[in-house]
């Protein structure tokens, strides 16, 4: 077992550091605007009872010490507040929406992840490849993801016709919720029409997320892969006689994905921030697309709350990352 | 009894550039070899030409003649049945020349289940059989380490293992312990010495330390600048050896002597 | 030699043997020229709306009008001195954030890098915590708060970019400092800021000039994504953003009202980023500048 008890505690730790640090400022980011905060969420007409029923509400007459506090434990108990504009709690919204960005990510990761590593390994073993790669692979992360997102819905909604451009599902299909997750509750539902309707209209915005990803980790995967294929170690194991595919996909793999998974980890935050945007071009009902509405309409104690759902899923997947990354690589010392 | 390895005429170039010229040289069965020559005088690359792992760009003439077949017109196919198998090879950077994420077990028995197709169980047996032979004390700890846990001396032991695992009628040691200290050289070549009386397998030892080359070997082939320049055996070296070149290499060996003689 | 002269001496009429710096320069020109003409050359006035000129293709097109070059966007206004006068918006924003991030990441950098210890490690952990926010949402919140418009855009790319500025920065200079150079000047008891300036600076100087070039390819990105969604640039000004998000409603009757500021903003984003690889290339081809 090479991660002890120890490590795990310790990273669990950083992680609830990393959290309260981005509760902070988080925190900050809502109180250090000019002005009074309430005023500007509501509208005019509002009388000034209300006003000072709401000031009371979010605390801001209190010492900003204590409002941080009770921030705090607010947070602990789950109790992200009131939305102003939807008028139930917050909470209960977040976690309504979450599953959509959710599986739009996992199917994204799944994406990126695998044509990224099969690229990679194609693109260090075999030349021909490897020089088509090099002169596309530079548009893939250059052009941020909601460029591609639109690129996409040109090409292949608008031009083609083969996808539709919005949406989670077909108008009409309905599936009993039980994950959230509509490619997981359409197979649980056995109904393969609403499964293939998902999984069209996953296929877009997921794509569009996935190819920067991709690119970033075929470009790392084959610059590795170069460098361990010409490592003393291979020799040995091509003197072994083995095939020199199981060398490439077995022993040399293993060594080469290290720097990926640790460019992998980096790379979420960005996934995440890119989601958002695609959710809106592709009217994809997650928390990004709830984002852009709370920030229409004002409504910070949403905005907050989908903020730190975000930060938090990053800092999960950071450690899940750094927990990942110490069994690959056995040379990691845990003290 | 016919010869194990014949080498004749073998050339290796790149891109114009010979770094091999017509080198030719027989090993009979059960003897060690010695390739002895200062870096670049083409000892390595004609090891590696012997069991076929030159870098692709290398242009290779001649006839390597192995057990009655020509190795250099075998396909890659045939070729690995017989690497690892018949022909293995030591490196220089013991530590190196094993996987890091993998643990030592899984590069010992690798070896024997893919030529003596081994089940798991009895793979690991032979390991720690094999482990003992080399001299490790605690064969079961160290197969589950890893090779960066490891001393030099371990790895070099390891990496023997791994060369006598199939039983092979020739292996190909490429500077064994060059990388390693005096102490830990001299065990490895005891090492060597034992397990090719064990298991009477041909050695090629290539090496620049001609004195150690001489306390191995039973024949020397002396090479520079990609020549092979004589043979000589070791036992007659003093007396034997008439290329100047090999003069020069025994004139510049250190000896011990009482009243200091030479540098 | 430091590596600045080393890379100035040697390799300005090197550096167009790049095809990538080539390319990349000769549009980032275009760009540029055009961001700052674009008052004087645009034909129309970009605001000015035409409910009698609606929605026209372009000019080439059956059907068009030829004074309205690209064609018309659903209020009748020049979608050809639009996207002009959007190069100068993209920019200005470029520029502007570019040089804010830089300033701040370098002298950030520099002070972890050099001086080390505490603040070293207080910063790194500020990083590593800002970092836990996805870009794009940090900005969007912050827009939500300042409100939008061409400053704010500016303000919220810096506040939100310059941690990898930082660690990169960092990362360089804490391999410059282990040079001999500075050893040498350290021991011939020159001052803290006199070793910073003339020594180490030079030396980061043209990764300082790779991460600005990448910099505004990412600037131009935020703007562009900030006003798409809403957030960017008032309404009065014209940005490819708001061209793309009108654009995207008429799709399917006039798909170039989409593509020509969707194409322009792809062409001047790559650009930007074929000039900074480019460069990167140049000087130090293992440079990691994308964490």
């Amino acid at each position: 077992m090479p991660v002890t008890t120890y490590y795990l505690l310790k990273r669990v730790a950083q992680m609830a550091v990393a959290l309260l640090g981005a509760s902070f400022i988080s925190f900050t980011l809502f109180r250090i605007l000019p002005g009074d905060p309430v005023s500007l969420m509501v509208g005019p007409g509002v009388t000034e009872q209300y006003i000072a029923e709401l000031r009371a509400y979010y605390r801001l007459d209190q010492p900003l010490v204590l409002q941080y506090f009770y921030w705090l434990i607010d947070l602990l108990t789950l109790n992200l507040g009131k939305s102003f504009r939807y008028g139930v709690d917050v909470a209960p919204l977040i976690l309504e929406r979450l599953p959509a960005t959710l599986e739009l990510v996992f199917v994204t990761l799944v994406i990126g992840v695998s044509l990224g590593i099969s690229t990679g390994v194609a693109a260090a073993v075999k030349r021909r490849i490897d020089s088509i790669l090099q002169s596309i692979s530079l548009a893939g992360l250059a052009i941020p993801h909601f460029l591609w997102a639109l690129i996409l819905v040109v090409l292949f909604a608008a031009i083609l016709r083969v996808f539709p451009a919005s949406g989670r599902i077909d108008l009409g299909l309905e599936i009993p919720r039980v994950t959230g997750f509509y490619l997981v509750d359409s197979i649980l539902a056995g109904n393969a029409e609403a499964f293939i309707s998902s999984l069209q209209h996953i296929l877009l915005p997921s794509i569009s997320l996935a190819i920067g990803m991709m690119t970033l980790i075929q470009r790392t995967l084959r610059s590795s892969m170069i460098d361990v294929l010409n490592e003393d170690y291979i020799f040995t194991d091509r003197m072994k006689g083995h095939s020199e595919t199981y060398i490439v996909f077995v022993r040399a793999l293993k060594n080469a994905l290290m720097p990926v998974i640790t460019i992998t980890g980096v790379q979420f935050a960005f996934l995440m921030g890119g989601s958002t945007v695609v959710e809106k071009i592709f009217g994809w009902p997650g928390i990004g697309n709830l984002l852009f509405t709370a920030v229409q309409y004002r409504d910070y104690t949403l905005v907050q709350g989908i903020l730190m759902v975000y930060a938090l899923i990053v800092i999960v997947t950071n450690f899940i990352v750094d927990i990942l990354y110490t069994y690959i690589n056995p040379k990691v010392e845990f003290k | 009894m016919a010869k194990l390895l014949k080498v004749q005429d073998l050339t290796i170039s790149f891109q114009q550039n010979e770094v091999v010229k017509n080198v030719s040289f027989e090993v009979e069965r059960g003897e060690i070899l010695g390739l002895v020559g200062q870096s670049g005088a083409g000892k390595s690359m004609t090891g590696r030409a012997i069991i076929r792992l030159l870098p692709s760009s290398a242009h290779v003439s001649g006839r390597i003649i192995f057990k009655e077949h020509d190795l250099l017109t075998l396909k890659e196919k045939e070729m690995r049945k017989i690497r690892g198998k018949e022909i293995t090879m030591i490196q220089q950077d013991p530590v190196a020349s094993l996987n890091p994420a993998f643990k030592v077990r899984d590069q010992i028995t690798d070896i024997m289940k893919l030529h003596l197709k081994l089940d798991n169980k009895e793979a690991v047996n032979r390991a720690k059989n094999l482990l003992n032979e080399v001299g490790i004390p605690n064969p079961e700890k160290v197969l589950l380490k890893y090779p960066h846990q490891l001393s030099g001396g371990l790895c070099q032991r390891v990496a023997i293992a791994i060369a006598f695992a199939c039983n092979p009628s020739l292996v190909i040691a490429d500077e064994p312990t060059t990388a390693l200290d005096v102490i830990t050289q001299g065990m490895v070549v005891n090492l060597m010495k034992k397990m090719q009386q064990q298991f009477n397998t041909s050695i090629i030892f290539i090496t620049h330390n001609l004195a150690l080359a001489a306390n191995i070997c039973s024949r020397i082939a002396v090479m520079n600048d990609g020549q092979l320049l004589e043979t000589i055996t070791s036992k007659n070296i003093l007396t034997e050896s008439s290329h100047p070149y090999t003069r020069i290499l025994l004139s510049s060996l250190p000896t011990l002597r009482r009243g200091s003689e030479n540098t | 030699m430091t590596v600045m002269e080393k890379t100035l001496k040697g390799s300005l009429l090197n550096s167009l043997r790049s095809k990538k710096i080539l390319v990349g320069l000769v549009i980032v020109t275009v760009f540029v020229f055009t961001g700052l003409t674009a008052p004087y050359i645009a034909p129309h006035d970009p605001n000015k709306q035409s409910l009698r000129d609606a929605n026209l293709p372009p000019a080439w097109v059956e059907g068009g009008n030829p004074s309205y070059l690209m064609g018309t966007d659903s209020l009748g206004r020049d979608i050809f001195s639009r996207l002009l006068h959007g190069a100068s918006v993209a920019l200005y924003v470029a520029a502007t954030a570019t040089f804010l991030t830089g300033v701040v990441g370098t002298i950030l950098g520099i002070a972890a890098g050099y001086i080390r210890g505490k603040i070293d490690e207080l910063l790194m952990r500020v990083v590593d915590i800002w970092m836990s926010f996805p870009p794009v949402i940090l900005a969007i919140a912050l827009i939500s708060l300042l409100g939008t418009g061409i400053n704010n855009v500016i303000l919220a790319i810096a506040v939100v970019d310059w941690t990898r500025f930082t660690r990169v920065v960092r990362s360089e200079v804490l391999a410059v400092r282990e040079k001999d150079f500075v050893a040498s000047a350290r021991a011939a008891g020159f001052s803290t800021n006199y070793i910073i300036w003339r020594e180490i600076f030079p030396n980061i100087l043209p990764t300082i000039i790779v991460l600005a070039t990448l910099e505004m390819g990412i600037a131009v990105s935020v703007e562009v994504l900030l006003s798409f969604v809403g957030l960017g640039v008032k309404p009065t000004t014209p940005s490819w953003g708001t061209m793309i998000s009108d654009g995207l409603s008429y799709l399917r009757t006039s798909p170039t009202m989409l593509m020509f500021p969707l194409l322009t903003t792809m062409v001047v984003v790559l650009s930007l980023n074929l000039l900074g690889d480019g460069i990167r290339e140049k000087i130090d081809p293992k440079l990691e500048v994308f964490r």
